[in-house]
């Protein structure tokens, strides 16, 4: 028992030596060092589950989620659902009346991490908007690996307000061969339409 | 009559969704040597050697056969089946708290083995994927093989020498504890639903054991992890109540680089039949360029065996998420009692509590739960 009490004593002695909060408040360096291993535990928003419909363990996928279910708020960041289901939680989409529910739902979230997040809103939420064309329409992929769906979206604000098109996949087999419409071309990668 | 009665009950309860747990490591050196002593795979976990059986036997309160369904099939002996059904209940406070059930295992497992090369599939129940609300899933995406592959050994007949392994699985790193909140499963490389497609050379001794894997991100379904890259772990039993390992992990992912360098150690103390086991990692990462942040995991556990049928666990657990930024790292204390009713059913009372910032400047919510977890092996 004294080796444990060692073991514990070696591996609390390891805490944080430093006290300033210089990390990057980006989209990146938020999904990949708190949204991920944080929330995107195998049952909660992995791509595996993509619990309630969003996804937050890869920098687009988190980008996805909070512009196509309206997660963030820059105008008024402290109304975001993002920073509310982890400050003061929400009723549960799959158990209304279960009452507020606090995210992550399996662990707490530390309040630094918390915080980063505020700030990254608070400066306009770099790297999580929808980037509108001349018609203030993006474009975006959901659905699975397996089975993926590709939309053209109206841009408001930075977020997905709703379908505008949704889009067939290429079918070069069909007769005669089907091109995908080319307002649906996500060739950019980033959610805005090329065209 | 007891054993239709517990088939019964715990096909009841168990739910359909599936969170599976390997095979318990606190049985290495307290029970045998190595985890293929006792099981099929080379990483434990999964389908028992007869040597598993056997000790499984031991390991209860009721005296009955421990073979797949009781002995009630005659299986050939190239074919082992197998299957673990599990479901937890309790109170869960991760800050808010509330009631859960948690449907966490339904799979069987399969091997075939002829001429040294077996061939195992591993086929379950899984979360579906969400699909909207007020749809439902397809049957079809409730089921999935969480494991299948194809493997070679050098020792047809025995549990040891050298082992080849091509196809989806868990590459073996570390402890591997059964339970995936552990923080070194959790946070450590190898959470839940970490499996993917491998290649993996393995050798086992009773002296020592080494294993390397090769793995990608699954290009098939959407999955758990998106890292792609090599896993080696190693271990040396100095004695046979005593072993050291190292183990290195190096990924990459979507902008995110990461190194994972660690050792583990474990004490069997036969006088108090108690096994102190641990797991300490430094990990290194990049996130889209230099800029990264440098994390801790660990994870220490001691086991008490009191008698045949009651196994305590007391684990703590430390994780500390950016070592240059105070308040991001967190502490767990988890004390967890198994009572084995037969060689097949197992409950276990899981309780943990976990607190942030222990003795930083700042930190965050307390966590907590306490859970009944029911455990039925096919």
């Amino acid at each position: 028992m004294k080796r444990l009490v060692l073991i514990g004593a070696l591996l609390g002695a390891s805490g944080a030596c430093g006290v300033n909060d210089d990390r990057p408040p980006t989209l990146e360096y938020i999904t990949q060092t708190i949204l991920a291993p944080t929330c995107a535990a195998a049952e909660c928003h992995s791509a595996f589950k993509m619990e309630v419909g969003d996804q937050f363990d890869a920098v687009e996928a988190t980008r996805r989620s909070i512009v196509n279910n309206v997660l963030v708020d820059t105008l008024d960041p402290k109304a975001s659902e993002l920073y509310g289901s982890i400050t003061v939680g929400y009723p549960s989409l799959l158990n209304p009346g279960s009452g507020n529910v606090r995210m992550p739902f399996d662990a707490p979230m530390p309040d630094a991490d918390v915080a980063l997040i505020l700030r990254w809103i608070e400066g306009g939420a770099p790297g999580a908007q929808c980037l509108p064309n001349a018609q203030g329409n993006g474009c975006f992929v959901t659905g699975t690996k397996r089975a993926p769906a590709y939309h053209v979206v109206r841009c408001v604000d930075g977020n997905a307000v709703e379908i505008v098109q949704d889009c067939p996949l290429a079918d070069p087999t069909a007769t005669p061969p089907r091109p995908q419409p080319s307002v649906c071309s996500i060739a950019t990668g980033n959610g805005q339409c090329t065209k | 009559m007891h054993k239709v009665v517990v088939i019964v009950i715990a096909l009841a309860v168990v739910g359909t969704a599936s969170r599976p747990a390997a095979a318990y490591p606190q049985y290495q050196l307290s029970r045998d040597q190595t985890c293929a002593g006792c099981h099929v795979s080379p990483a434990g976990g999964g389908l028992l050697t007869e040597n598993g059986y056997s000790v499984a036997e031991t390991q209860a309160k009721l005296t009955d056969s421990s073979a797949f369904m009781y002995g009630l099939f005659k299986l050939p002996a190239w074919l082992a089946l197998g299957g673990d059904l599990r479901s937890s209940t309790g109170y869960i406070q991760t800050p808010d708290g509330g009631f859960a059930f948690i449907p966490m295992q339904g799979d069987v497992y399969a091997a075939a083995t002829a001429r040294g090369f077996t061939l195992h599939v591993t086929v379950g129940a899984r979360p579906a994927q969400w699909v909207g609300l007020g749809n439902t899933p397809a049957i079809i995406d409730r089921f999935w093989s969480r494991e299948h592959y194809l493997m070679w050994q050098q020792n047809e007949n025995g549990h040891d020498g050298l082992f080849v392994r091509v196809g989806r699985f868990m590459p073996v790193f570390g402890l591997r504890f059964a339970e995936h909140p552990d923080y070194t499963r959790r946070f450590g490389g190898v959470p839940l639903y970490g499996e993917t497609y491998a290649a993996a050379v393995e050798y086992i001794k009773d002296a020592w054991e080494a294993h390397l894997t090769g793995f990608i991100e699954d290009p098939l379904i959407d999955t758990v992890v998106h890292d792609s890259g090599a896993a080696g772990y190693a271990e040396v039993r100095l004695n046979p109540r005593l072993q050291v390992g190292g183990e290195l992990m190096v990924t990459s992912s979507d902008g995110l680089a990461r190194v994972r360098g660690g050792a583990t150690g474990k004490l069997y103390l036969p006088s108090a039949d108690t096994l102190i086991q641990a797991e300490l990692q430094v990990v290194h990462q990049q996130v889209n360029g230099p800029r990264g942040p440098n994390q801790i995991v660990g994870y220490a556990m001691a086991s008490k065996f009191f008698g045949a049928a009651l196994m305590l666990d007391v684990g703590i657990g430390h994780f500390d998420e950016n070592l240059a930024i105070s308040g991001l790292a967190r502490d767990a204390i988890d004390a967890n009692l198994h009572f084995f009713l037969d060689s097949h059913l197992e409950l276990v009372w899981q309780n943990r509590l976990e607190v942030l910032g222990l003795g930083q400047s700042s930190g965050g919510p307390t966590g907590a739960w306490s859970l009944l977890h029911l455990h039925y092996r096919l």
